[in-house]
C-alpha cells in the first residue's frame, strides 16, 4: 500500500517537472548598425494603442529582468518612471509610432534635454501577446463523501508572438526589428488527480527575444 | 453541510426578525449616494423585517441572499499616486480655475452585471490632476470662487466638468481587462463670465485584472485603468487646448496683457497655485 502510493507520488512528481514542447523562431531585420556604452540604457515600453489584446506587463517585466541579468547585462530604466520623465509624450495615444515623429518630438521644447538626462540610448517598443488558438478534450472532476476526483483529457495550443522595435534616440532612427514566435501545446491528462503538462511558450518567447535583443545591441555585424 | 455554518445561518434568520437586527444591516450596507443605484441594503430590510413575522421558515434562502448581495460592494478610493508634471513649456497666460462642487465630490456608483455594487470615488483626484496640468500649462493659476467675478487680471477662466465615466469588468468585456472612458467638458471664460468656448476630452484607460478577484487585487486593475484614464485626459487637454483659436486669441499680443499676469490674483485676495499646495493637497 505504501509503496504504492509511492509510486503514485513519484509519477505526478515527474510529470509535474516535465513541460510540454514549445518551438520557437527568432527573426532579425537590422536597418543600421548599433552599439551600447556602459553608461547607456535602455527602456522597454510595451505599445498599448490596442484595445483587442495588450502586451503583459509580464512579459515586459521578464524582457527586462532577461536583458539586465548576467555579466554583460544591460541597463534598464524603469518603463513607467520613462513614462512620468517625458509625460505626455509616451502616453499610449500620443507616443511617436514612427522616426519622423519621433524627431518631430525632440524638437519640442525640454524633450530632447530630458531623454538626455535618462541617460536612455535604446527605446524598445514591444507589440504582442500571447493566446490560445486551439484545444480541446474533456475533463470532469468529483467531490464526494469518499473523496475527491478527476478524469478526462484536456489540450491547449498556445502562441506567444512578439515584436521588438528598436529605435535608437541619439540618432533618432528605428534601426531594426526582432520578433519572436513560440507554439507549443499543453497537456492535462488526469486519472484521479490532474497532470499539467504545461508548454511555456510565453517563457520561450521572451528568453529567445531577450538573448536576440542583447546580441542585436551589443555586437556591432559591422565590426 | 457542516452544522456549525447552519446554526449560524438560523441564528442570522432569526435575528432578522428583529427589526433593531434589520435596521443595523441597512446601516452597514452599501452607502446610498447622490447619482447612484438605490441602496441594496434598504431593500433588504424591508424583506427581512415584513415576511419574516409572517413566513420565517421560507425566508431562509432569500435572506442568505441578500445578505450576500448586501456584502458584493466595492469601493475604489481615490488615487494615491501623483499624476506627473507635464513636460512642457507654460502658455503666458493667468488662467482662473473654477471647481464646482460636483468635480470636487464626484463619486460613480454602479451596479454591474455580476451584482457587485461598485463605487469611484474621483473628486480628489480630479482636484489633483487639474491642479497639476494648469499650473505646467500656463503661466499662472488662480484658483477662484465665483466665474463672474474673476480678478480683473486673469486672462479666462477655465471649468473643467466630469461629464461621463463608465468601466466595463472583465466579465462584461469577455477578457482579462478593465476599461475605464472618462469624458470631461472644458469651459473657458472671459474674467467677466462670459462664456467663450468648450471642448470635450474623451480618454480611455485599461488594465489587466489580477487571478485573485478580491480585496485589493480587485479594485487595484479598476483604479489603475482610471488612473490611465485620467493621464489620457490631462494628455488630450494638453495636445488640444493651446491650438484652440481661443487660446490662440489670448495669446494675441494685442489683445492679451502681459504686465497684468505677474499681479494676477492680488486684487481680490486670490492666491495663485503653487507647487507647494499642489504637493500639500497630494499629501493629505
Amino acid at each position: 500500500m505504501k509503496a504504492n502510493r509511492l509510486t503514485l507520488l513519484t509519477t505526478i512528481g515527474l510529470a509535474l517537472s516535465q513541460a510540454g514542447c514549445v518551438t520557437s523562431r527568432i527573426e532579425e531585420a537590422r536597418h543600421t548598425a548599433t552599439g551600447i556604452g556602459k553608461s547607456e540604457r535602455v527602456v522597454i515600453l510595451a505599445q498599448r494603442q490596442n484595445v483587442d489584446y495588450q502586451t503583459e506587463d509580464g512579459f515586459v517585466t521578464c524582457l527586462g529582468t532577461e536583458l539586465s541579468n548576467g555579466s554583460n547585462g544591460l541597463q534598464m530604466h524603469p518603463e513607467r518612471e520613462f513614462m512620468d520623465q517625458l509625460f505626455p509624450w509616451f502616453e499610449p495615444a500620443h507616443a511617436p509610432t514612427h522616426s519622423e515623429s519621433l524627431r518631430t518630438l525632440l524638437e519640442r521644447p525640454g524633450v530632447a534635454d530630458r531623454l538626455a538626462q535618462t541617460g536612455v540610448r535604446y527605446l524598445i517598443w514591444i507589440d504582442g501577446t500571447t493566446q490560445i488558438v486551439d484545444g480541446g478534450g474533456n475533463l470532469s472532476c468529483t467531490v464526494g463523501a469518499g473523496g475527491a476526483g478527476c478524469f478526462g483529457f484536456q489540450w491547449w495550443e498556445n502562441d506567444s508572438s512578439y515584436e521588438a522595435a528598436v529605435w535608437d534616440l541619439q540618432t533618432v532612427e528605428h534601426v531594426g526589428t526582432i520578433s519572436a514566435d513560440a507554439v507549443g501545446t499543453s497537456y492535462l491528462p488526469a486519472v484521479i488527480v490532474p497532470i499539467p503538462i504545461i508548454a511555456r511558450t510565453k517563457n520561450a518567447a521572451c528568453n529567445g527575444l531577450a538573448r536576440q535583443i542583447r546580441e542585436f545591441l551589443v555586437a556591432d555585424p559591422s565590426d | 453541510m457542516r452544522p456549525g455554518p447552519l446554526r449560524a445561518l438560523s441564528r442570522i434568520l432569526i435575528r432578522l426578525d428583529n427589526p433593531d437586527f434589520s435596521g443595523t444591516l441597512a446601516a452597514t450596507g452599501v452607502p446610498t449616494h447622490n447619482n447612484g443605484p438605490k441602496s441594496r441594503a434598504g431593500e433588504t430590510r424591508a424583506i427581512g423585517h415584513n415576511a419574516a413575522m409572517i413566513y420565517p421558515a421560507r425566508l431562509a434562502p432569500l435572506a442568505a441572499v441578500c445578505l450576500l448581495a448586501t456584502g458584493c460592494a466595492t469601493t475604489v478610493p481615490p488615487l494615491t499616486s501623483e499624476f506627473p508634471t507635464p513636460l512642457i513649456e507654460n502658455l503666458p497666460l493667468t488662467v482662473g480655475v473654477f471647481y464646482d462642487e460636483d468635480l470636487q465630490n464626484f463619486t460613480y456608483n454602479e451596479r454591474v452585471s455580476d451584482g457587485t455594487n461598485w463605487t469611484i470615488e474621483l473628486g480628489e483626484s480630479n482636484v489633483r490632476l487639474f491642479n497639476r496640468l494648469f499650473r505646467a500649462m500656463f503661466h499662472q493659476v488662480v484658483p477662484i470662487d465665483d466665474i463672474d467675478n474673476a480678478p480683473p487680471a486673469v486672462d479666462a477662466v477655465l471649468r473643467p466638468v466630469l461629464e461621463e465615466y463608465a468601466f466595463l469588468t472583465p466579465n462584461e468585456l469577455g477578457s482579462r481587462f478593465y476599461a475605464v472612458s472618462i469624458r470631461y467638458r472644458l469651459f473657458l471664460y472671459d474674467n467677466s463670465g462670459e462664456e467663450l468656448a468648450d471642448w470635450s476630452i474623451n480618454a480611455y484607460g485599461q488594465s489587466r485584472s489580477g487571478i485573485i478577484n478580491a480585496g485589493k487585487m480587485k479594485t487595484g486593475p479598476l483604479q489603475e485603468a482610471t488612473n490611465l484614464a485620467m493621464r489620457d485626459a490631462a494628455a488630450g487637454t494638453i495636445m488640444t487646448l493651446p491650438a484652440q483659436d481661443q487660446f490662440i486669441a489670448l495669446l494675441d499680443p494685442d489683445t492679451a496683457d502681459p504686465d497684468g499676469t505677474d499681479t494676477a490674483g492680488t486684487e481680490n485676495g486670490d492666491n495663485p497655485i503653487t507647487d507647494a499646495d499642489i504637493e500639500a493637497n497630494e499629501s493629505e
